[in-house]
């Protein structure tokens, strides 16, 4: 008996775990054996790509990589922001590279920006031999926004700007100017008088002396390049003499920069025992919005100070239009150093304004770029630069928008080779950006080419998490200096307007650099999927 | 179907052997049994309790003839730990779902030594969830958890109803006496598992089908489930 019970364990085992092996042990693997963690690093929701341009040339500044302008951060919300690719800096400055700078917006609920939470902080632009500027930016939704900062160089200003940059004007002792001195711009726009015993001081409060040097620079409110290079912009923020804050725009009547710094390159920015003369010429085409009409002898202007290190206006008083010679004139005696502004200031504005609607038959890309200029319709003045990044039919909402006065916009016709504006829609007139109907643009698309990109990158050290990233790339035809936009979201990207065969320079700002290749098209698809990141990008960013 | 044969045969033969040996009529053996208490008619009916590998669960047995007994039963075991350690950055919890509803055979090749055989509907299910306990820092930017998302992935059996083969030694229902035990071992054949693979927030991608297809191809070879069962029963009539 018990040998029949043993012959019977044996057979019946040898076929339970006969199954057993054959059916699994073979088969075994690492449950988790080439599964990857992949992350969609697509944290940052709101970007704001700089474009800082020569006035008088409209290049990129440093399109050479020669150059690099120095862009600081200030106002309510500057905490928020940082670089494009999540970094901030300390000390809230930043450089461009090829005259571009991309800022993002921390993705916390406190720098969300909506319609009832605006999030605004300012751009203060430096970079030796360009008159200071600054730009604020306002923005009320997540997404993209481009902005365009025209710089006058002192020595090469675009047509309507004088200079006059006089060294050795006067001299100081522990700040007492012992001369007087005058210094005017080339034919006589703009004209400062320093009287002697005044007591010129930096902002720290230090005392210039030696020889003292002078730049004044005027901008002429009818010639559109001296408006479209206004610093700080016609569309800003002001502070009234009351202390309170409005939104609006200026109707410009001239504006007055003026620098005066002695060897040491410590710069004045207030007077004691005394005030400084400041004259201006007003052209007589200059639209007073009081009056409805040119302005004439008598007219009140209101005068601002522009800080430039921290991009604010404010109200310093008015000034009684004069006709002096023959010529219209501001003056204005001044406390302080500072940017002078002869402007009306007008505050009906709206956060979101009505949308646009882009009906674009063919188009070979999902998104594309429009851009152009706003003009206001009343005096023809230039407002500001509009840019929109559209996508199919979706509403495109003006951010920020001047209300209840009618303006036009001129669209660019020259971003892309196959895009342009119909004829029925170039310019767009609209009554109020603030009210109404959305805005129907008609564009006219021809056919063309895109490529598509997918990229998936990784750490050396964390080879098994994978990366699709979410960044904007710049590039353009290698003979062009025209710059186009692309967008990569989670590892995916369509690049339009671009022909197989063709080289374009590709480059991406990372962490206050720049980094650009050429690239010859070969194919309408590319696929970078395992690429390595740099060491050093994975532990700045990732901390692998 | 094909590898199985041969083990198939070998069974058989082992079958073919003990029966040249003799086994016509089975023994008596004391140890499985308690006291007598009927006579040896053939039929019975019978309340079983167990713990196997499918956890905890009863049976109802029926005996037809002293070599055959039906048994239908049940069971359901839950068990689920959850990993919250403050102190790490990702957390998570482990769900172990085992349970089944089975209807068996037994055939006693010998007093004390039985094959069994049937069908389950098998309820076993492995889920694993993680998910990020701390924010991240990623540059200057401090991604919360909830934006990093979660990551959910459950293991299922290929087939709901799945066959099951085993041997076992004791008796499901006593013979002659009340009580009886009974220990089988045998295999679940539950086919290629299903794994369904869910991620949310920043780690979306990681659930893709190809990464679902990854894992239900590295666990293919997982496609048995032992089956240990320990059973008391209790005869009824």
């Amino acid at each position: 008996m018990k040998t029949k019970h043993i012959v019977l364990l044996l057979g019946s085992s040898l076929l339970l775990f006969g199954l057993f092996f054959q059916s699994s042990c073979n088969k075994l693997k690492d449950v988790t054996d080439g599964a990857q963690l992949i992350i969609d690093y697509n944290l940052i929701e709101t970007t704001v790509d700089v474009q800082f341009y020569d006035a008088a040339t409209g290049e990129l500044i440093g399109r050479n990589g020669d150059a690099s302008v120095n862009v600081k951060i200030t106002g309510a919300d500057k905490n928020g922001v940082m670089d494009v690719t999540g970094v901030q800096s300390q000390s809230m400055q930043y450089a461009t590279q090829r005259g571009m700078v991309g800022l993002a917006l921390l993705p916390e609920a406190a720098y969300t920006p909506s319609a009832t939470k605006p999030i605004s902080f300012n751009l203060v632009a430096d970079i030796p031999g360009y008159l200071s500027t600054s730009q604020k930016v306002t923005l009320v939704a997540t997404g993209r926004t481009q902005i365009r900062v025209n710089m006058v160089h002192k020595d090469n200003p675009p047509e309507g700007v004088t200079v006059a940059r006089e060294t050795g004007v006067t001299t100081a002792v522990n700040g007492r100017v012992e001369n007087p001195a005058t210094v005017t711009t080339p034919g006589g726009r703009a004209r400062i008088e320093i009287p002697a015993g005044i007591i010129l001081r930096d902002a720290g409060g230090n005392a210039l002396s030696g020889s003292i040097n002078m730049d004044i620079v005027h901008f002429d409110n009818t010639v559109e390049e001296a408006l479209a290079a206004f610093p700080g912009g016609l569309m800003t923020n002001v502070t009234r003499s009351d202390g309170s804050e409005e939104d609006g725009m200026f109707y410009s009547a001239g504006f007055v920069a003026i620098e005066i710094t002695d060897g040491s390159g410590r710069q004045a920015a207030t007077f004691e025992e005394g005030t400084v003369a400041m004259e201006a010429v007003v052209s007589p085409q200059t639209f007073n919005p009081e009056t409805n009409g040119n302005v004439a002898a008598g007219d009140v202007v209101p005068v601002w100070s522009y800080d430039e290190n921290t991009g604010e206006w404010t109200e310093e008083g008015t000034t009684t239009l004069e006709l002096v010679n023959g010529e219209l004139t501001a003056g204005f005696e001044l406390t302080h150093l500072s940017y002078y502004n002869f402007d009306w200031f007008y505050g009906a504005y709206c956060y979101s304004g009505v949308p646009f609607v882009f009906n674009a038959t063919n188009t070979t890309c999902d998104c594309y770029q429009m851009q152009g200029a706003m003009y206001r319709q009343s005096d023809d003045s230039f407002l500001t630069y509009v840019y929109m990044w559209v996508c199919g039919d979706e509403p495109v909402y003006t951010a920020y928008a001047p209300g209840g006065i009618p303006v036009k916009i001129v669209w660019d016709e020259n971003y892309y080779d196959n895009v342009s504006i119909a004829p029925e829609s170039q310019p767009t007139m609209i009554d109020d950006l603030c009210a109404g109907n959305p805005i129907q643009i008609n564009v006219v698309t021809q056919p063309s080419s895109s490529i598509t990109v997918e990229v998936e990158v990784y750490c050396a050290s964390e080879p098994n998490v994978i990366i699709r990233p979410s960044f904007g790339a710049w590039y353009r035809e290698i003979n062009s200096w025209n710059w186009h936009w692309a967008e990569m979201n989670n590892g995916d990207a369509e690049i339009c307007d671009v022909q197989v065969g063709n080289t374009y320079v590709v480059g991406i700002y990372y962490d206050n650099n720049w980094y650009e290749t050429e690239v010859t098209v070969t194919q309408e698809a590319y696929s970078y999927v395992g690429f390595e990141l740099p060491a050093d990008v994975c532990s700045e960013v990732f901390g692998y | 179907m094909k590898k199985y044969i041969p083990y198939l045969i070998s069974g058989l033969l082992m079958l073919f052997i003990y029966g040249s040996l003799g086994a016509q009529e089975l023994p008596d053996d004391e140890y499985f049994e308690s006291e007598e208490v009927s006579d040896d008619t053939g039929f019975g009916l019978g309340l079983g309790v167990k713990l196997s590998t499918f956890g905890p669960g009863v049976e109802i047995i029926a005996a037809f003839t002293p070599k055959i007994q039906l048994r239908l039963g049940g069971t359901y075991f839950n068990y689920t730990y959850n990993h919250t350690d403050e102190n790490v950055d990702v957390n998570g919890s482990a769900d172990a779902k085992l349970g089944s509803v089975s209807l068996l055979m037994n055939y006693h090749l010998a007093r004390v030594f039985f094959l069994s055989g049937g069908l389950l509907y098998n309820m076993n299910e492995i889920g694993l969830n993680g998910y990020f306990t701390q924010s991240m820092t990623i540059g200057s930017m401090e991604v919360e958890p909830e934006k990093i998302g979660t990551l959910d992935f459950l293991v299922k059996p290929g087939s709901s109803i799945t066959p099951y083969a085993g041997i076992g030694v004791g008796r499901s229902l006593s013979k002659n006496g009340v009580v009886s035990f009974a220990v089988e071992a045998g295999a679940v054949f539950h086919g290629k598992p299903q794994v369904e693979l869910n991620a949310s927030g920043m780690l979306e991608p990681t659930g893709s089908e190809e990464q679902r297809q990854l894992l239900e191809d590295n666990l293919s070879g997982f496609n048995i489930y032992p089956m240990l069962n320990f059973q008391l029963s209790f005869r009824l009539l």
